[in-house]
């Protein structure tokens, strides 16, 4: 079982899977998808994945919301978050920084570039 | 299977362990026959029935049981067998079952008495083992009787013996010994038998109950069966009463209880013993009656004894002391008693005492003694003493010794000794009379005096001495001094018995009894015969000098009254001459002028205080002197010569220096001009001439002053004048009343009037009509106030030319301070009036415009305070002036975190005018933050000192609010936009790259991502554009006639299949109505408005389209003829407060809601704005979690002005 196991939470379905097909493909890494913040975080209790890439616009419980609750949950407190924000607006992306996630992608992303990214946040080697 | 019903039957018994023993008893047998019988059909009932009944007899009973009942079943199967070959199953069967049951319940009963008897020997041999103990345990017991019988015994041969010593001892004492229970004597269980010989009755009357208690005396009776009980306190007691002998008298008897108790304290009996106390008792009463009596005597003896000073003592044949009365001061009983009297006296009286005390005793009579003897404090009392023998039963033992202090009376006796010596040895006559004046007493002092002896003038009334009155002495006169002064002291005359009269000092005193009444008087005589004689002669003397001295005063008083006559005429004459002299010298000391006299020698004979005055010197200096002392040195020499002249000329008197000045010179040289006038004065052969000389050099120096002062005035006069003249500012002069006395040229240029025009009143004309007023009101308060008059004021020339002029006066006051007049001046201001009325003018257009635009105008000064703002800013800002005006800017109206760096950025203005724009969010009263661009304006003082600031500020809320709006909504669709490229990027990416193969099932996956977003980005472009485009109005609207019916069932078949999708239904409503419109843009105002519906209801719900005509006002105008569109449905509805806003773009009920469900969030917005731009109005009324209902209302006719082109 060497294999990273991420989870991807993301209420666009187009995107969700093109990240997940992106991620398997060009990664190898398991991939789990959820629709939805609350959706994600019963699975990452349940999963325990390596890593969380959460959207940030989402209904309902949206990312920073759905981060808040990852940390107070103890199974899921210690699992590395990136997020995901079509925001490019510097101050935001500060805000979600300040809120203690290992790193922030900014949507749209190349297929490489987003592994290569999510390595380099993670520290997770080639 | 047989035995089985038997088995069920014992069951019923209740016998479950005999029944599995039966049960299988029944086993083995069955088995045991199965095996030696192979054959597999079964033996003939009868067998196996037997078996069955044995195997239950066994199981019950045992073995024992079995044999017992098999007998008579062996037998009855043999009978059975004989006489009946056949036997049917049930009979048998029925046999066996009696038979077994009888067998059973024999076998049951053995057993039971086999038990029984099994139980009843166990028991029996329990009960010999019990046997056993219990014998021997009475053995022991028995044992134990006998000892103790056998101690008993010994006991009661004891008992026996004391039992016969006490019935000895009874009979022998007088002493009544009883028992009684503890009840009380009620009952008494035994007495001895002596209470015959004690109290009179047999023992046997005692045994009657309450006989003891009735035959106790009544008055005892309540006292003794009180106390009773306490005998249980504590376990004896005794008391004494009367109890009735039976000889008929109450004897007293003394009762001893004793309380018996056995060994745990309970009480058993009561024991006791009576005595007959009788004859004791009445002794001691006898004793206690002796002795009360003798107490109460003593004690009265005492209360009499102690007070009185008198000592009385017991004493025995020794002379010890075995009473005393009371002791010496500082001396107590136990000392006293016992003691030898004798001790108690000074050794020398001591065997007087002893004497006498032998005397008493033998002789038995009174002796009496006297001695003195000293007290505690040394004083020496005397005391008699009497000495008496004490009877006791006709012997006496003691004595008695009874000591009256008698030291008063020794006192009194000597001093009524010494008195009766001085009575005689006194030389003056004494004499003692009662009241009446009888003689009871009469010394010889008296006897001497008067003549008579004692002898014959006692008893005789004292009237005899008495001379002239011959009243007895004390008169009544006397006897009343006395009680009032206590003596009387006078002189009196007296006769003797030889006739001749005499004087004597007489004091007569009273004597008072004990009582205190004057029962007598003593007088004392004092002859002063001689002396009065003596006396008259030097009367005498007296008198005849008196005479002579007489007549040598009356001598004299003429004399005298000659004398006083020319002594007033001289005083008189006296007075005349001094009062002309004082007059004189008056005239001279206050003349101002010099008076000098000089004789015929020019000496100064003369110089009064005047001329000292003048010239300086004292008039001491100067008498003698020369007269050239006083003149200038150069007129010495020709005044000589005049004086010579005049003194030669008949004149007596004229004017010095006629013709020319005359000078003086004072004592420190100084000349001085004088004025002067000589006489002469020939008295006799003396010529004085007089000279009467005045100091004129202060007039001198007045004169020349006043001309000086005349010179300058003429002079200043003429100044003014000129001045008056030149002047540039008009000069008049008035008197009080107002009447112009002059005016100067310039005035008159001013005024337009010439000089005559202008005197009086005539200057009144040129003020302006409506200024007269107020010039002459202000004029008669200045006059009234007596202050200067000031007043701006208008001249309207003849030319007509209005000028204003600035008009001062002053009063002009006379010595008195009176008002004489004014003089005053005018300045034309006229110029001054128009730049002022210029200004005014300047501001007010100022001003107003400051009012008026539309632009926040606000003044600080330089401390950053409020001190003016605009119209326009207290309506932005909803303050009022008032509470601006004086308040601090930065504290009012910028946040907290502001006012610091705007602070900064005011003092930093204020230094130097730098970056005058500044741009800051302020603060309305309502708390609402209005931004502000500001344009700064540095106010500064001539000097260049910083006065403060004023701004002119634009509102730029409403371009920051819109532009923060555009940049949300450049966020929010950068987002949108972002979103869908994300896929469409992602998905391209990951296909050119190869990295997933278009072929293949992820790859299509990847591939319909990709065109889905696509479509997604070109549905978001295009409705962005639209509503950009309807809100600039560059879409064109095609308007025809379309049918409302038709409309609504166009959308529905466009919105079907989505509904169709979401399991929701669609119901139309329609109406055949007509109206103008674009038919596209109505179809996709419902579609859209339906998409929301079918998007926020639950599967299942139903959405219900409706359209009806109305009348509806549009715009405030007149009501207009409209189509009211609904769509309404039961979704969760939306909150009040978005009703309004989601009807703008990007405003959606819950942001992120739509766009999961494909929505852009534009949608409401393309709708309101196609609504709006056909002149209708769309609107939302929703309750929430219920339903949603969305109208709008289009006007049938689509007016000029409602039509919207480009």
């Amino acid at each position: 079982m060497n294999n990273k196991r991420i989870l991807v939470i993301d209420d666009e379905d187009g995107v969700r899977d093109i990240i997940q097909i992106t991620l398997e493909a060009v990664a190898g890494w398991d991939v789990m998808t959820a629709s939805g913040g609350q959706e994600g975080l019963e699975m990452a209790i349940a999963q325990q994945p390596d890593a969380i890439l959460l959207d940030v616009m989402m209904p309902n419980l949206d990312g920073p919301a759905t981060f808040k609750q990852l940390q107070t949950h103890s199974p899921t407190q210690n699992i590395p978050t990136i997020f995901l924000t079509a925001k490019a607006k510097s101050s935001e992306q500060q805000e979600y920084a300040n809120l203690g996630v290992s790193g922030i992608i900014i949507k749209p992303f190349e297929a490489q570039n987003l592994v290569d990214q999510i390595r380099g946040f993670l520290g997770w080697g080639i | 299977m047989f035995p089985f019903p038997f088995i069920w039957l014992t069951s019923r018994l209740n016998l479950r362990s005999s029944l599995w023993r039966g049960g299988i008893i029944t086993l083995i047998l069955t088995l045991f026959l199965a095996i030696f019988d192979p054959t597999v059909e079964f033996l003939p009932n009868t067998e196996l029935g037997m078996i069955g009944v044995i195997a239950l007899i066994a199981s019950w009973g045992g073995l024992r049981t079995v044999l017992l009942s098999i007998v008579p079943i062996i037998i009855y199967f043999v009978y059975l067998t004989l006489t009946t070959p056949t036997v049917s199953v049930w009979e048998v069967g029925l046999t066996l079952a009696i038979l077994g049951t009888v067998g059973i319940l024999i076998g049951q009963k053995t057993d039971q008495d086999l038990a029984q008897i099994n139980k009843l020997k166990t028991t029996k041999t329990q009960l010999e083992q019990q046997l056993v103990i219990s014998i021997q345990t009475l053995a022991q017991a028995n044992q134990k009787v006998l000892q103790d019988l056998n101690e008993h015994q010994l006991n009661k041969d004891q008992l026996q013996m004391a039992q016969a010593r006490l019935q000895h001892l009874i009979k022998s004492s007088p002493v009544v010994i009883y028992s009684s229970p503890t009840s009380g004597h009620e009952c008494i269980t035994f007495i001895s038998d002596n209470v015959q010989s004690v109290l009179g009755y047999e023992s046997q009357k005692f045994a009657d109950t309450g006989f003891w208690a009735t035959h106790i005396h009544p008055e005892d009776a309540c006292r003794i069966f009180a106390e009773f009980p306490r005998v249980f306190e504590q376990g004896k007691y005794s008391y004494e009463y009367r109890f009735l002998h039976g000889d008929g008298t109450y004897h007293w008897i003394q009762d001893e209880l004793r309380l018996v108790t056995d060994p745990q304290g309970k009480p058993l009996e009561i024991v006791g013993y009576w005595i007959d106390i009788n004859a004791r008792k009445q002794a001691q009463f006898a004793l206690e009656e002796s002795e009360t009596r003798y107490r109460t005597l003593a004690q009265r003896l005492h209360s009499i004894t102690s007070n009185t000073p008198i000592y009385i003592y017991e004493l025995d044949r020794k002379g010890r002391i075995l009473f005393a009365n009371r002791t010496p001061e500082n001396v107590n009983q136990e000392q006293v008693l016992g003691s030898l009297l004798i001790d108690w006296f000074p050794p020398e009286k001591q065997p007087n005492i002893t004497q006498i005390i032998e005397q008493v005793f033998t002789t038995g009579q009174v002796q009496s003694l006297e001695y003195v003897i000293p007290n505690s404090t040394g004083e020496i009392r005397a005391y008699t003493a009497q000495l008496a023998p004490i009877w006791m039963n006709s012997i006496f033992n003691s004595v008695v010794f009874i000591a009256t202090d008698i030291s008063e009376y020794k006192q009194a006796e000597q001093t009524l000794q010494r008195h009766a010596l001085i009575f005689e040895q006194i030389y003056d006559g004494v004499i003692m009379t009662d009241l009446t004046g009888r003689i009871i007493d009469w010394n010889p002092g008296a006897e001497r005096m008067f003549g008579y002896s004692r002898s014959e003038v006692v008893g005789q009334t004292s009237a005899l001495v008495h001379y002239p009155e011959q009243t007895p002495i004390p008169t009544q006169a006397m006897l009343e001094q006395i009680k009032e002064q206590g003596y009387w002291l006078s002189e009196m005359s007296f006769i003797r018995e030889n006739k001749t009269q005499g004087i004597c000092d007489t004091i007569v005193v009273p004597i008072f009894d004990h009582q205190g009444e004057t029962v007598a008087v003593i007088g004392v005589y004092h002859d002063i015969s001689d002396r009065k004689q003596a006396e008259l002669e030097l009367q005498q003397y007296r008198d005849h000098l008196e005479h002579l001295v007489d007549q040598r005063t009356s001598q004299l008083e003429n004399t005298n009254a000659k004398l006083q006559r020319e002594i007033e005429a001289r005083a008189i004459l006296a007075e005349e001459l001094l009062a002309s002299e004082a007059r004189l010298a008056g005239i001279l000391d206050n003349a101002n002028d010099a008076i000098i006299s000089v004789n015929e020698n020019h000496q100064i004979i003369l110089f009064n205080k005047g001329a000292e005055k003048i010239f300086g010197y004292q008039s001491e200096e100067v008498l003698g002197q020369a007269l050239n002392l006083l003149l200038p040195r150069r007129f010495s020499a020709t005044h000589s010569e005049q004086i010579k002249t005049f003194g030669k000329q008949s004149q007596t008197a004229r004017n010095m220096g006629e013709n020319r000045e005359i000078s003086g010179r004072r004592q420190n040289g100084q000349e001085f001009p004088a004025e002067a006038s000589i006489s002469r004065l020939r008295l006799g052969n003396t010529i004085t001439y007089t000279a009467i000389l005045r100091d004129i050099s202060e007039r001198v120096a007045v004169l020349k002053e006043r001309q000086q002062a005349e010179t300058a005035l003429r002079e200043s006069e003429q100044r003014y004048a000129t001045l008056a003249e030149v002047s540039p500012v008009g000069i008049f002069r008035s008197d009080a009343a107002g009447n112009c006395l002059y005016v100067n040229e310039r005035w008159c240029q001013i005024a337009g009037l010439s000089l005559e025009q202008s005197l009086g009143q005539g200057w009144i004309q040129t003020l302006h009509q409506d200024d007269r007023d107020r010039v002459i009101q202000s004029w008669k308060q200045a006059l009234y106030d007596r202050c200067s008059f000031q007043l701006e004021y208008r001249f309207q020339r003849t030319d007509g030319m209005i000028t204003w002029v600035f008009g001062q006066a002053v009063a002009e006051t006379d010595i008195k301070g009176e008002i004489k007049g004014f003089v005053g001046s005018i300045t034309d201001i006229n110029d001054r009036k128009q730049a002022e009325a210029t200004l005014q003018e300047s501001e007010r257009r100022w001003r107003s415009l400051l009012e008026n635009v539309h632009l926040a105008v606000v003044g600080l000064n330089d401390q950053g305070i409020i001190d003016y703002v605009n119209p326009f800013f207290l309506e932005l800002t909803g303050y009022t002036q008032t509470e601006l005006l004086g308040q601090d800017w930065f504290t009012t109206f910028l946040q907290a975190s502001q006012r610091s760096p705007v602070y900064q950025y005011f003092q930093e203005f204020l230094k130097q005018q730098l970056h005058s724009y500044y741009q800051n969010t302020i603060l309305t009263k309502s708390g609402e933050e209005k931004i502000i661009a500001w344009n700064n304006t540095r106010l500064q003082s001539l000097q260049g000192d910083a006065l403060g600031t004023m701004s002119i500020g634009e509102d730029i809320t409403e371009r920051y609010a819109i532009e923060r709006i555009k940049n949300e909504f450049i966020s929010v669709v950068s987002h949108e936009l972002r979103t869908p490229l994300t896929a469409i990027h992602g998905a391209l990416n990951l296909l050119s790259t190869g990295l997933v193969a278009p072929e293949s099932s992820r790859g299509q996956h990847v591939i319909n991502i990709a065109a889905e977003s696509t479509e997604r980005l070109v549905r978001l472009v295009n409705d962005i554009l639209e509503l950009e485009r309807l809100e600039c109005g560059r879409i064109k609207l095609v308007k025809h006639c379309v049918n409302a019916a038709q409309l609504l069932r166009v959308a529905q078949d466009q919105m079907q299949v989505m509904a169709n999708r979401t399991g929701i239904k669609l119901e139309i409503l329609p109406q055949d109505l007509e109206f103008e419109a674009d038919g596209d843009r109505m179809i996709q105002v419902l579609t859209n408005l339906m998409s929301n519906a079918i998007k926020f209801s639950d599967s299942g719900s139903t959405i219900k389209l409706s359209v009806e005509a109305e009348w509806r006002t549009f715009d405030g105008e007149t009501p207009m003829a409209s189509v009211l569109f609904c769509i309404r449905d039961q979704g969760r509805g939306i909150p009040p407060e978005k009703m309004e806003s989601i009807f703008e773009r990007f405003q959606q009920v819950d942001a992120s809601d739509s766009r999961q469900k494909g929505g852009t969030g534009l949608g409401l917005a393309i709708c309101r704005s196609i609504v709006e731009q056909h002149g209708g109005i769309i609107w939302v009324e929703s309750v929430l979690d219920q339903e949603s209902c969305f109208y709008f209302s289009i006007p049938v006719k689509i007016s000029e002005e409602n039509y919207h082109e480009q």
